[in-house]
């Protein structure tokens, strides 16, 4: 049976869950825009409709960190761990399209699922790993999509629970959430605070169908199939003429994961960084020798578009897009995903 | 190192012919001075790239000191002048940021002046060690001190009935008749965008096509950004333009990027754009309201609503800010910044073909989008844009992080037209302030 | 990996006295890439560098720092040292731990500590230099002479004389200067014209001098060995191929009627006048003369042409254009000479106002055989034989208000001459010398500044004048004798100021033409005050003479001599070796906005076009010409995209140094 949380004890919960764990990561107002930020305060936690500017995956996957530091005397190198990750953290507020992108995160840093972080095989990211396993996603139903929005296109909904532990559903004529465990965590969390939740009949049914029947775009039907053969047919050119060049798209993406590791540092010591880098920039793929694979921006942009619905699927079988719309809101020259995947598809 | 008191780091660039041979001199006659200040030895103030100073802070100097020959005596003849005009700006710039201004240092000190230079250090010194340490690491907020956050007031967008579409009606017969006579290959204009309220841009290169293109209030995008891109047609390229969009064309032009006959410009009288629902705030004041250079120009231009530009008001709200405050300020925004770049993407104006950004030997930016990497980005794409940037507004219109670029730009602008009585994007052939110099430019702040 | 060598200098004491220099030894050797760290009492000993050599070869150091003095001082030497044992004299810096360090703090412990830091700034930048060989630029062995007074004449004779090809230019219509028109020079008193003429000559006809005289320098263009000059010849209307100097023209000039002509004559300063065709000394060289066109009739008003009618030789050419030639050379000497200041702007003792106020060079010309007067000293006002003659000393010079804070240093020793001269001419007469200070540094200087005050009875009176005015035909100097304490006043008939020697007007702009750096006062400035005193910082362009400062005879000549052999020395290769600071062009992310070639002062940026296989033209960048580039990095500076890096100074080596300071 389903459980419910009524609207107002809703801080309650999320105190009590800030004092649980030792960092709650949830949605704030920031010079204008809705960001996800460590809270102090679950005052300072805003349940608006709609997206933040961009994801919640730097929680699990950094925008920067240091893989390691190191000192140099004489000529010796001295190594040093770095700080161990933020530990126990709550997310809070994440979308169920945002929820959904882990599964790509997981596929490429953690492919073994979430085991013993002890035990993964080498090629795992062990930091991606331990914070994977020390985080708590809290999902956040959406009832009013934006028109940027296309979830339900790549065969996902605004009240999915994919990805999350505990989804909170907003019925607002019942004053009430509706919780749904999805995982362990999910139900040791509910266990945990179970004086604010009580047994209901309450489902997400008509929330989820209002909030679906929001959504205008049209639906990418076969996706993976037909792109697999539009390596060089579709008039990527064309489709791509105005692309700029900037990483915005990728940055902003819930499901975006490549990164670039540079040493940072002086002569007596340093650090080596990982940090997020993006396939629309030129000096992605550029070699030491000058050549460049991916010499023109509409290859780069194409780039984009197969990953997500070709190779993502084909390699890993997993959805790479999950009709977040960021993208499509965040690029300064409006290169929409949607409409060019169901322009080329179609 | 000596005594439990504060010894300050302080990094000293001097050129090799005057102060170092004045700092010989020093030692010469056995004058005494603080043993704080490291000399790195450069042929010429010229050599003294400002971003140096930028690198020193970032490296944890307590002090920076640049010194060279006085104007007039330069052994390369220019060097300190074309010096003194970049200091001048870069100057600026970093107070703006909130970085103490007297923890830099800026003088002229011959190989005569061994006197001079002794009590310089001894006066730069005492200075910084009363100052104490550096409030925070670079990149870093100030602890115990909010991030003051500013607010404008919306202005409400307004056109004349009527104008947009007759406008747009006009440019399209055009953009016909240059692609139908063969004039052109391309056209790049505006069409819808596919969110509500928006345009972008685009390309058409048939007469049919042309039906697509718009002009409306949501045409904000610059496009010269695409004037030295090779177009993917055949032919010359024609570019629909904002009358700020054309002045950075002026730049282009400047700085040998393309030449005036490589392109069609299609001028668009301007009513200013949409920003977020109201008029965007570049637009209020904006004089700029007909193109100077554009081919045909078409439609008349509404004038300005406002008196004043309201952004110069938020300039000053940040320059009467404590440095501290103004240096969270700023570390508040860019601790934003994922490093995507859009800025410069979007900039009709950064148009190198290996950014700064992306040298990698040597590295003078930090990679990383942290504390260091993101404000050493900002500084040097602002100072970059100085006495460049034309206030077309792309960089900020393209921040997924919203950060406030526009108000770094403009303020460098008001340093380059108040110091060197320049404003870019006005004429072709006028030299750009940074590559020029006046014998008697003011230089108040080199003691 | 770097194997770098530290090599700590004692200096005897001057280092060892205040940092521990074992201690920055022990500690260079912790340092990151330090193979080898020693110190030792004087480096730069035979001992001393002989050390350097052998751990270089011990060690396999792949760079070497020695910390010790100014790299002003000793650079040179190890570079040398660190070539000798088979390195690239480039790999080798220097920690100024003397000047910088140990003596200028008293502190032991901060002295030593700092001069551990300065040790590791310059181990971190010698890691990032490579090595760098000389640029060899071709050389054109032709000389440019610009300026035809005795340092030009000297230079041009004594390059001539080294058997390589000279082109003098002189802007006058005949070379000679102000040699010319001395009277008799200091401290021999031989005849100034008799020891001039005869070296004009011998310019005018030795076989590789080539003269343009009434020509000026128009363009500088190329560098050291490679410039290209154009050379704008002024039109003379006289044939100099036709004249044979006969001096009919200007005898008939209907101007020239020494009585009615209203022109002043140039080379007596105004004392006299002359025609409007003319040659202004009977000496000059080239013996042609040269139509005044101002003045001449013929061009203002259509009417005369008497010259063209009467000149024998059918010389003169009324249709004569100027003439604009191109010279290929190698080195260019800038000999351009002085102006004195004009009585005219010393109104407080009545220049411009008193007829009988002049300066020093118009009472040359007084003295002079050759002058208005015929040698006899006679009053500008009346033509009366001065009985009192009231010279005074540091007219201008010294003296802020007038602009003129230096020396002009020549004027002690011509006012000892003129009133020597004078009481030599007028026996009777009494000259009076108000002085500030006499400074006769010189070779038998002093001694004849001594005879003129012993010997010929000048009162030497010791102050300023404070006020001069005319009363019954008479000049009242009224002053004081700082040496008695006495006010002092003089009825004088004829008052000479010495006024202040001064850069040529234009020589700024002369300045800026072959990218010379200049003073505040338009004196060019030489390379080095001590050991570069006849090269500027602008490569193959020398000094001579007194362009540079004011200076007397014997110096100028000196001058010009050594600007000679530099030239020689220059010449006497084909090739020349440059120091490889150059600044270099990152091709492939150059975009060819060109800043760097507006801010280059020195005009090295070209453009070059980048082609593919096909042709194609792909881009056009900047490029460095290795010859011209004088190594200031303004360049580099500019270059937003970092695509320029300016040699032995690259961002690489500058952030590693920035760096080390904050570790």
């Amino acid at each position: 049976m389903a459980k419910a949380l009524r609207t107002e004890a809703l801080l309650d919960f999320l105190r009590a869950v800030q004092q649980d764990a030792r960092r709650l990561v949830a949605p704030v107002e920031e010079d204008g825009l809705r960001l996800f930020r460590a809270v102090d305060r679950v005052e300072e936690i805003t349940l608006a409709e709609g997206n933040t500017r961009w994801s919640f995956k730097e929680v699990l996957f950094p925008r920067s960190e240091a893989l390691f530091h190191y000192r140099l005397s004489g000529g010796s190198v001295a190594l040093q761990e770095p700080d161990q990750p933020e530990g126990e953290t709550v997310v809070f507020g994440a979308r169920p399209c945002d929820a959904a992108g882990l599964a790509v995160l997981d596929a490429v840093f953690a492919p073994n699922g979430r085991p013993d972080p002890d035990q993964a095989p080498e090629h795992e990211d062990p930091f991606y790993r331990r914070r994977r396993a020390q985080t708590t996603i809290i999902g956040l139903a959406c009832l009013e999509p934006g028109p940027a929005c296309f979830c339900t296109a790549v065969g996902l909904s605004p009240t999915g629970t994919a990805g999350s532990d505990l989804l909170l559903t907003p019925l607002p004529d019942q004053g009430v959430f509706l919780a749904e465990a999805v995982t362990e965590k999910g139900e040791r969390l509910l266990a945990a605070h179970a004086h604010l939740f009580t047994d209901t009949d309450d489902t997400k049914e008509q929330a989820t169908r209002a909030a679906e029947g929001r959504i205008q775009r049209t639906a990418l039907s076969g996706v993976g199939g037909p792109l697999a053969t539009l390596f060089e047919a579709p008039p990527w050119e064309e489709l791509a003429a105005r692309c700029l060049g900037c990483g915005a798209c990728a940055f902003v993406c819930p499901t975006c994961h490549c990164f670039d590791i540079v040493d940072e540092g002086n002569a007596a010591g340093g650090s080596r960084c990982k940090f997020w880098d993006s396939c629309g920039f030129a000096l992605f793929t550029a070699h030491t020798s000058g050549h460049n694979p991916r010499a023109t921006q509409p290859a780069r942009f194409r780039q984009r578009v197969l990953h997500k619905f070709r190779y993502l699927p084909e390699r890993f079988g997993v959805q790479g897009c999950v009709g977040c719309g960021r993208c499509i809101a965040t690029c300064p020259v409006n290169m929409d995903i949607q409409e060019v995947v169901a322009k080329v598809t179609g | 190192m000596m005594s439990d008191t504060f010894e300050p780091k302080i990094v000293a660039f001097v050129c090799n012919w005057c102060t170092y041979t004045g700092a010989d001199l020093a030692g010469t006659s056995r004058m005494q001075y603080p043993a704080n200040v490291r000399i790195i030895k450069l042929p010429c103030t010229g050599r003294i790239s400002p971003l140096f100073i930028m690198k020193a802070l970032e490296q944890g100097a307590d002090g920076v000191l640049v010194s060279g020959c006085h104007p007039g005596d330069c052994h390369y003849t220019a060097g300190n002048y074309h010096a003194r005009r970049k200091y001048t700006i870069f100057r600026e710039m970093l107070h703006f940021l909130g970085v103490e201004p007297e923890r830099l240092f800026f003088s002229w000190v011959s190989a005569a002046e061994g006197r001079k230079w002794a009590d310089l250090v001894a006066e730069v010194t005492d200075t910084v060690r009363r100052l104490g340490p550096r409030r925070s690491a670079w990149g870093e907020p100030v602890e115990g001190i909010a991030a003051p956050r500013l607010s404008a007031n919306p202005v409400p967008f307004e056109a004349p009935a009527g104008t947009f579409a007759a406008q747009a009606e006009a440019m399209r017969e055009k953009a016909k008749a240059l692609l139908a006579g063969g004039e052109v290959g391309t056209v790049i204009g505006y069409e819808q965008g596919t969110l509500p309220g928006t345009a972008r841009p685009a390309f058409v290169s048939t007469p049919e096509e042309v039906d697509r293109l718009v002009w409306n209030e949501h045409c904000h995008q610059n496009l010269a950004v695409y004037a030295a891109r090779k177009p993917a047609k055949p032919g010359k390229v024609a570019l629909v333009v904002k009358p700020c969009d054309e002045r950075s064309l002026v730049g282009l032009l400047q700085e040998n990027r393309l030449a005036r006959e490589d392109v069609v410009l299609i001028g668009m009288a301007c009513h200013g754009v949409q920003s977020e629902g109201a008029l965007a705030p570049r637009c209020a004041a904006c004089q700029t309201r007909t193109p100077a250079l554009a081919d045909p120009v078409i439609g008349e231009a509404t004038p300005p609503t406002a008196t004043a530009d309201p952004r110069l008001e938020q300039i000053a709200r940040i320059e009467q800010m404590a440095p501290a405050e103004r240096w969270n300020f700023w570390q508040g925004h860019f601790s934003r910044c994922l490093k995507c770049y859009a800025c410069r993407a979007a900039c009709s104006l950064c148009t190198c073909e290996r950014c700064l950004a992306e040298k990698a030997q040597p590295r003078w930016i930090p990679a990383p989008p942290d504390g260091a990497g993101n404000l050493s980005w900002h500084a040097v794409r602002a100072w970059h844009l100085a006495g460049r940037c034309v206030d077309c507004g792309a960089c900020s219109a393209a921040c997924p992080a919203d950060i406030p670029l526009y108000l770094l730009n403009l303020k460098l602008a008001q340093v380059v037209k108040d110091a060197f009585d320049y404003e870019a994007g006005r004429d072709p052939a006028a030299a750009p302030p940074l590559t020029t110099y006046r014998e008697d430019d003011a230089q108040e702040f080199i003691r | 990996m770097a194997r770098v060598g530290v090599f700590i200098c004692h200096c005897g004491e001057n280092i060892a006295r205040t940092v521990d220099c074992a201690r920055v030894a022990e500690y260079a050797a912790t340092l990151p890439g330090v193979a080898h760290a020693v110190d030792y009492r004087y480096m730069c000993s035979d001992p001393g560098q002989r050390l350097i050599e052998t751990a270089i070869r011990e060690h396999g150091l792949t760079g070497v720092v020695v910390a010790s003095c100014s790299p002003h001082m000793h650079e040179v030497t190890f570079r040398r040292t660190v070539a000798r044992a088979g390195l690239n004299p480039f790999l080798c810096e220097m920690a100024n731990i003397r000047e910088q360090c140990s003596w200028v703090h008293e502190d032991r412990e901060a002295a030593t500590a700092k001069a551990c830091e300065l040790v590791r700034l310059m181990v971190e930048k010698v890691k990032w230099n490579t090595a760098l060989e000389p640029i060899h630029v071709p050389v054109t062995r032709k000389a440019l002479v610009i300026g035809g007074g005795i340092a030009g004449i000297q230079a041009a004779l004594d390059i001539a004389n080294g058997g390589r090809e000279v082109i003098l230019v002189e802007k006058g219509p005949s070379i000679g200067g102000h040699m010319a028109q001395l009277s008799e020079t200091f401290p021999t008193l031989d005849c100034s014209q008799c020891i001039m003429t005869p070296r004009m000559v011998e310019v005018k006809n030795h076989p590789n001098i080539t003269l343009y005289t009434y020509a000026e320098v128009e363009k500088v263009d190329g560098y050291i060995g490679n410039f290209a000059v154009t050379i704008r010849k002024k039109a003379r209307c006289v044939d100099e191929a036709l004249c044979t100097g006969c001096g009919e023209c200007q005898s008939k000039c209907p101007q020239g009627k020494l009585k009615t002509s209203v022109i002043p004559n140039e080379f007596d300063l105004g004392l006299s006048r002359r025609p409007a065709i003319y040659v202004p000394f009977p000496q000059a060289v080239p013996n042609v003369p040269v139509i005044d066109k101002e003045h001449c009739r013929y061009f203002q008003d259509g009417k005369c042409g008497v010259c063209q009618k009467v000149c024998p030789a059918k010389a003169v050419d009324f249709t004569q254009t100027d003439q604009v030639v191109t010279e290929q050379v190698g080195a260019i000497v800038v000999a351009t000479g002085y102006d004195v200041m004009s009585s005219g702007e010393y109104g407080e003792y009545g220049g411009g106002r008193y007829p009988d106020v002049i300066d020093g060079l118009q009472f040359e010309r007084l003295l002079s055989a050759s002058g208005p007067t015929g040698g006899e000293v006679k009053r500008p006002s009346d033509g009366k034989v001065p009985e009192t003659v009231v010279f005074i000393a540091c007219a201008g010079s010294r003296d802020r208000s007038h602009g003129v804070p230096y020396c002009s240093k020549i004027c002690c020793m011509y006012t000892a001459k003129h009133a020597m001269l004078y009481k030599h001419k007028v026996h009777h007469g009494q000259a009076y010398v108000f002085y500030m200070d006499i400074r006769a540094g010189g070779k038998n200087y002093d001694e004849f500044v001594r005879r003129a005050i012993e010997e010929e009875g000048a009162v030497y009176l010791r102050g300023r004048v404070s006020r001069l005015y005319q009363k019954d035909g008479q000049l009242i100097v009224k002053g004081a004798d700082t040496l008695s304490g006495q006010p002092v006043e003089i009825a004088a008939d004829l008052v000479v100021l010495a006024t202040a020697i001064q850069a040529r007007p234009g020589s700024d702009a002369l300045a800026q033409m072959l990218k010379v750096p200049y003073d505040g006062y338009g004196f060019l400035s030489e390379a080095h005050p001590k050991l570069r005193p006849v090269e500027t910082n602008s490569a193959g362009v020398y000094l001579a003479g007194a362009c540079q400062a004011p200076k007397d005879i014997p110096e100028t000549v000196a001058q010009a001599s050594a600007a000679a052999s530099k030239v020689l020395g220059l010449f006497s290769m084909e090739q020349m070796e440059r120091e490889p600071t150059v600044s270099v062009v990152n091709e492939r992310t150059c975009i060819g906005c060109f800043d760097c070639e507006r801010v280059c002062p020195f005009g090295a940026i070209e453009h070059r076009e980048i082609r593919d296989r096909r042709g194609n033209l792909l881009k056009v960048v900047s490029h460095v010409n290795e010859g011209v580039c004088a190594g200031c990095g303004a360049c580099a500076t500019t270059c937003r995209s970092g695509s320029i890096e300016l040699r032995g100074y690259t961002d690489e080596q500058v952030f590693a140094q920035i760096a080390a300071v904050g570790v």
